[in-house]
């Protein structure tokens, strides 16, 4: 049976959430591995949840980033194991050069928290075959430093956008990135709030529940 | 000839290129123009560091900071530049 590591940092805050969603609303075999004791070759994908890894000191996601930890999960996301980062854990991916780019301080310069909608740009990733082709769904953002930075848009595979407003500033309104061997994605918003309709308010949709059933969907069947 | 070792300080600074510095425009239009320093054009923000290293001389040190904020990716060159604002004993 498939098993994907929920990675804790020092200072990540996301990951009982995500081992939540895993096991509970979709059924995956889920192990919540303190970051030191991550070992290549062991999981089927990792998942890096939200939060304040090392307090964000230096820039969010940059400590984490160099971590020995981060060597042994590029060692899996070169190997092809889905990698997925979310809010604080798509920092570190940033960070650590699995995807590209850079996330800055938002503009305007505030912590933003609330629910917004996103467009899914890309459904041919393990985490988003599910989703129709440019879907539009509802998730929650609560990031300070989210303004996704660029030199070259058309040089990257974007995931996800934000649709109506762009909350942080983020160049082209992205939200999310992936690679161009699709198992390493990073967004922003936070799709394990969203997976269950009772954590939903009213004029929203549980749109993070689509993701969660497409990775499990891939582990089991291929992607 | 050995050269001797020594203790320096070096003072290093990360701003942003490119991209928006909110910031930074936000000191200025908030903090600087609103209490009428209008001759203040703009304000850049940025983070420091100060490394105190051993090495042979000051130029030695500050090539080895160099080197250690490229290899540990103290700054993020898609989105910032190291400015090496200065270097003394320690």
């Amino acid at each position: 049976m498939p098993r994907v590591a929920v990675i804790r940092f020092p200072g990540t805050n996301g990951d009982l959430d995500v081992v939540h969603v895993l096991r509970n609303v979709v059924g995956v075999d889920t192990e919540l591995v303190w970051y030191d004791d991550y070992r290549h070759g062991t999981y089927d994908a990792v998942v890096i949840p939200g939060g304040f890894s090392y307090g964000d000191w230096l820039r969010a996601g940059a400590i984490a980033a160099r971590s020995w930890a981060m060597k042994e999960i590029i060692m899996d996301a070169e190997g092809g194991i889905p990698v997925l980062g979310i809010c604080n854990g798509f920092q570190v991916l940033v960070e650590a050069g699995l995807l590209p780019g850079a996330l800055l301080p938002n503009d305007p310069p505030r912590f933003i928290t609330r629910w917004i909608w996103v467009r899914v740009n890309d459904s041919r990733t393990p985490f988003t075959r599910l989703y129709e082709s440019n879907e539009v769904v509802s998730m929650p953002i609560a990031h300070g430093e989210g303004r996704y930075f660029i030199d070259n848009v058309d040089e990257i595979r974007v995931a996800f956008t934000y649709f109506g407003e762009n909350p942080n500033g983020s160049i082209a309104s992205i939200a999310g990135v992936a690679n161009y061997s699709s198992n390493v994605l990073g967004l922003m918003p936070h799709p394990e709030r969203s997976a269950e309709s009772v954590l939903v308010p009213r004029g929203f949709m549980p749109g993070g529940f689509k993701l969660w059933l497409s990775l499990r969907e891939s582990l089991r069947g291929g992607w | 000839m050995s050269e001797t070792q020594g203790r320096y300080l070096v003072h290093v600074i990360i701003t942003l290129k490119g991209s928006r510095d909110p910031e930074g425009e936000t000191i200025h239009r908030d903090l600087v123009i609103a209490n009428g320093f209008n001759s203040i054009n703009r304000v850049i923000s940025g983070k420091y560091l100060g490394f105190v290293v051993e090495s042979s001389s000051e130029s030695e040190a500050i090539k080895y900071v160099k080197d250690l904020c490229t290899r540990a990716r103290i700054y993020n060159p898609t989105v910032h530049k190291l400015l090496v604002l200065g270097v003394e004993g320690a």
